[in-house]
């Protein structure tokens, strides 16, 4: 099995972040470089139903990205929360995924996210990486 | 030809060296991908579906302007223009129904009405698996129906074989699916779904028939019934189709009449001459302190219409005897015979021989019973007839009559509901009726012992090929 690195400081911006936007999806980007997060970034759920579903606005990823890129980073994945459910990629996670992404993705039990897994696309199946700090 | 700078978003950048701009050539998107793929392998690959469409998860900038449309891939580029492939980032929960309906339509086999209905042809088994009102309005021709809620507790006595195709059919085919899975789960490897369900069925003018249904005060009633496999609906409008004569209505005849009547035996035909007496009432439940000195038969029928008004009762209050015999046997499809004489018993046995008719057989004496069922005109297995066993009547002093060597209350319970039993088994065509065999009951010892019986291949009345030789009157040589 793979592993991610995964930095403390940008888990813990996706836990408030979901914790706050619950029972809506929190979503973002991961910044670091393959098999490395180093940071976590928020943005705006611009899904039309965002207790199940998030989506982020193709020109927000355009200017993340350049923003990234000046700093001689890259963006390496994306996270969001499943505010009812496990952190265990849905359908709708599979079918819109990008090959070689790191998706990071928090489960709730009640109203407090309560798990944290990595996954990422091998042909066209999530496999789970082991997160590392 | 336009030359065009691209911009490859980082999970595409595996493809380009790590280039995350790459130069290519094309008047078109779709040629400009072309020639990326060209250069790029894999490249290509990852933008477009293998149908040639753009992937989900694809959004295309030109010179920073979105392209939207379904004829993104054919627009225009001019010269030098920056296209920017940006990955749409979605995803999430989703509906849990929705989710579970594409895992299911990429898991589960789907089938057109049409295509269903031929292999229904090749054998293939269609289970309607909707409520019953709604399989009321209509069901296809040959379905089983097995509602959702027993499916899984049912397939596997209508269908054993797990390699039989099977196919599950509902109203609009998203039950089905579900359907589907459970019987794969149970190990049928050969499961389809009914795309469009019924509704489809119809629409594409497929045979369909308004299936015969319990109503609901039925369903009720027989809701016990309903959950045996081997009753079932089915079985209950069996039952309910069917007419059992009751010879008697004593001791044997009154357990076997209201319990009879209870399990839903459509019609009871009741043969007794007698009136009730008092000291009846110690094991002939069907009548009552109140009806003393009234019709035995229509005291049953007052007890049998408060169990189950639904039951359809023939009363014939008439000695039976040789001369009204063949016009109170034939209709029915069960005898049981509750008589205590062996005037009766023989006349009972030789008319079920005349008639073909199985012959369900109890007698009481103190504390013993017996039980059987004769029937030589049983299809298939011809089992033996009472003459086979006992040839002719036993001399009167030998065989009295429970009025002459009492019995115990409760056996008649016994033996009848014994009865009972084999003539409900014979009506449903379930089990292994007790032809062929004699079940004694020796209640002081708390014992059951079988005896085997064959048949007489010399009887008079039931051999093969051996003509009807007409009724004897024992009445005047008997002990009845």
């Amino acid at each position: 099995m793979r592993t991610l690195g995964l930095e403390a400081a940008a888990l813990q911006c996706m836990l408030e972040r979901a914790t706050a936007l619950y029972p809506q999806e929190a979503c973002g980007l991961l910044v670091g470089r393959a098999g490395r997060v180093e940071q976590a970034l928020t943005c705006l759920n611009r899904a039309t139903d965002r207790r199940v579903g998030y989506l982020i606005d193709p020109e927000d990823y355009l200017h993340i990205e350049q923003q990234v890129a000046n700093a001689g980073r890259q963006v390496v994945g994306a996270w969001h929360s499943h505010p009812h459910g496990d952190a265990v990629p849905s359908e709708t996670d599979r079918q819109l995924a990008w090959p070689d992404w790191h998706y990071l993705i928090l489960g709730f039990r009640g109203r407090l996210p309560s798990q944290c897994r990595a996954w990422i696309l091998n042909e066209s199946a999530f496999e789970e990486e082991i997160i590392q700090p | 030809m336009s030359t065009v700078n691209v911009r490859i978003p980082a999970p595409l950048r595996s493809h380009t060296g790590g280039a995350a701009e790459v130069v290519a050539t094309g008047n078109t998107l779709r040629a400009v991908i072309e020639d990326m793929g060209a250069r790029h392998d894999g490249l290509a690959q990852r933008i477009l579906t293998p149908e040639g469409e753009l992937r989900p998860y694809v959004n295309v900038f030109v010179d920073g302007d979105r392209l939207q449309g379904d004829d993104v891939l054919d627009q225009p580029l001019r010269d030098g223009a920056v296209v920017s492939l940006v990955p749409a980032v979605a995803g999430g929960a989703g509906r849990a129904r929705d989710e579970r309906l594409d895992a299911l339509r990429q898991s589960i086999s789907e089938v057109t009405p049409g295509e269903a209905r031929a292999l229904q042809g090749q054998g293939a088994v269609l289970i309607d698996i909707r409520e019953q009102e709604e399989i009321a309005a209509g069901s296809p021709e040959g379905a089983l129906h097995l509602g959702r809620g027993y499916l899984e507790l049912r397939i596997e006595d209508e269908v054993p074989d797990l390699e039989k195709p099977v196919l599950t059919l509902c109203s609009g085919g998203v039950r089905s699916l579900f359907a589907a899975e459970d019987l794969r789960r149970l190990g049928y490897r050969h499961v389809h779904s009914v795309a469009g369900g019924f509704n489809r069925w119809k629409d594409e003018g497929l045979p369909f028939s308004m299936p015969r249904m319990l109503d609901a005060a039925a369903r009720e009633r027989y809701s016990r019934h309903l959950l045996m496999p081997e009753v079932g609906e089915k079985g209950q409008l069996r039952l309910m189709d069917s007419r059992v004569l009751l010879v008697g209505a004593g001791g044997l005849g009154s357990p076997a009449a209201l319990y009879l009547a209870a399990a839903g035996v459509g019609t009871l035909g009741i043969v007794d001459h007698d009136v009730v007496e008092r000291s009846n009432l110690q094991r002939q439940v069907v009548h009552a302190d109140d009806r003393v000195g009234q019709a035995k038969a229509e005291s049953a029928r007052t007890a049998v219409r408060a169990l189950n008004p639904d039951v359809r009762v023939e009363l014939h209050q008439v000695h039976l005897e040789s001369g009204n015999v063949d016009t109170i046997f034939p209709g029915y499809d069960v005898i049981l015979d509750g008589t205590d004489n062996f005037a009766t018993r023989y006349l009972i046995n030789d008319a079920c021989i005349k008639h073909g008719l199985p012959n369900v057989h109890g007698a009481v004496f103190r504390f013993e019973g017996q039980v059987s069922v004769f029937w030589p005109a049983r299809p298939g297995e011809p089992g033996p007839c009472y003459r086979c066993l006992f040839p002719e009547p036993p001399p009167p002093e030998l065989a009295p009559s429970c009025a002459e060597a009492g019995v115990l209350g409760v056996l008649p319970g016994i033996v009848g509901l014994l009865q009972s039993v084999e003539t409900i088994k014979l009506l449903l065509r379930t089990g292994e009726p007790l032809v062929g065999r004699l079940l004694f009951y020796d209640a002081l010892g708390g014992r059951f012992t079988e005896m085997r019986m064959e048949r007489d291949p010399e009887c008079p009345y039931c051999a093969e090929g051996v003509e009807f030789p007409g009724y004897i009157d024992y009445q005047g040589f008997c002990g009845a």
